[in-house]
C-alpha cells in the first residue's frame, strides 16, 4: 500500500511540458530500499514534485535513519 | 495500552501486518532456508503471534505448533487452523528433549530471557536447533525506554552470545539484519511524519515519545539472527 503526499496547493504545472501535475505512483529508492508513495507527477514527462516540507521532513529523516545517523 | 504489547498497537500492526516484527516474512524465509527443517520434525514457534511463521513452518513440512500469551493473536492463529496454545515461554508445557526446532522471533526480549533460554535448551533434543531473531543494542548504552517493549531489555550482541552460550547451546550462525529494522523504522517515518510521530501515536503522550526517541538515539537498535544447537551428548 502506498502513502500519498500532496502539497496543500496542487496548482503546479510542469514547466517544460506546460501540463498540470497529477497524483501518481512513485518509487523512491535509497540505499537499497524502495518506498512506494504517491506524489504530484507530470503525466507527460514523468517529472516528480517533492515539495519542501516533504523533503526536509519525512525524506530527510528517512535518509538519516538509513545512513545510521 | 499495555506497554508490554507495543507490537499489538495499531500503528505497529498497520505497518507490519501479520508478521508483527521487523524483517517480516523475508527474514523468516531466510531463517528457514538456513535451518532447513526436516519433514515431520517437531517445531515450536515460541511467541507465535498471529501464526505467520507457523504457516511457513507447516509449508516446510514440519509438525509445527505455536505458543503465545496474547489471547487475540492466538484466536487469529487458531482461526487459520493453526495448532496454538497460551503459555509462558519461561514454563514450556512440554517434555525434555521433545522438540527438534524452536523458532523465536522478536519475543525473547519480552521475557525472562535467561530462564527462557534454559527452557529452550531443556525442551530441545540433543542436536536440536534454536533459531532466534531479536533486537540488540548497537549504541554506547542500552537507553532508558519509557515503555516496556522489545527494545527495553535489548542488550549488546556480545551479551546475547554469552547468554546463549551460557545456557549450554553451541552457536552456529550469527547474522546482522539491522537493515531490515531500519527499513521498518523508515516505513514508520513515512506513515507518521517522524519517529517522534510514530511513538506519539503508539503511546499517546508527547513526553513518552520524546523519551523513546532519545533512548533510540542512545541504544541504536539493531536486529540479529542467531542459530544454535543443543550439543550431542
Amino acid at each position: 500500500m502506498s502513502l500519498t503526499f500532496l502539497p496543500q496547493d496542487m496548482n503546479w504545472v510542469c514547466e517544460p511540458c506546460g501540463v498540470p501535475l497529477e497524483q501518481g505512483k512513485v518509487e523512491l529508492d535509497y540505499l537499497g530500499n524502495t518506498f512506494h508513495v504517491e506524489l504530484p507527477v507530470c503525466p507527460k514527462c514523468g517529472a516528480v514534485f517533492v515539495y519542501e516540507e516533504l523533503a526536509l521532513g519525512r525524506i530527510f529523516e528517512v535518509e538519516q535513519l538509513l545512513e545510521d545517523k | 495500552m499495555r506497554t508490554s504489547e507495543l507490537y499489538a498497537s495499531e500503528p505497529v500492526r498497520t505497518s507490519l501486518g501479520r508478521t508483527l516484527r521487523p524483517g517480516g516474512e523475508a527474514l523468516t524465509r531466510h531463517m528457514l532456508q538456513l535451518v532447513r527443517p526436516a519433514p515431520g520434525s517437531r517445531a515450536l514457534d515460541a511467541g507465535c503471534g498471529c501464526g505467520a511463521t507457523l504457516g511457513l513452518l507447516l509449508e516446510s513440512g514440519a509438525r509445527a505448533f505455536g505458543l503465545d500469551l496474547n489471547d487475540g493473536f492466538l484466536r487469529e492463529a487458531a482461526g487459520d487452523g493453526r495448532a496454538v496454545a497460551q503459555a509462558d515461554l519461561a514454563h514450556l508445557p512440554m517434555a525434555d528433549g521433545s522438540l527438534d526446532l524452536i523458532v523465536c522471533e522478536c519475543a525473547w526480549n519480552l521475557t525472562d530471557k535467561e530462564r527462557v533460554l534454559a527452557e529452550f535448551f531443556r525442551a530441545l533434543r540433543p542436536g536440536g536447533v534454536l533459531a532466534l531473531a531479536d533486537i540488540y543494542a548497537r549504541g554506547y548504552r542500552a537507553g532508558e525506554w519509557p515503555v516496556r517493549c522489545c527494545f527495553t531489555q535489548a542488550t549488546d550482541l556480545r551479551t546475547v552470545l554469552e547468554q546463549v552460550d551460557g545456557a549450554g547451546f553451541g552457536i552456529d550462525v550469527v547474522e546482522d539484519h539491522t537493515a531490515m529494522l531500519k527499513r521498518t523504522a523508515a516505513d514508520f517515518v513515512f506513515r507518521h511524519g517522524s519517529l517522534f510521530g510514530f511513538w506519539q501515536a503508539v503511546t499517546g503522550d508527547a513526553g513518552l515519545a520524546e523519551m523513546a526517541c532519545a533512548a533510540s538515539r542512545e541504544s541504536k537498535p539493531g536486529l540479529f539472527l542467531l542459530l544454535a544447537h543443543v550439543p550431542l551428548q
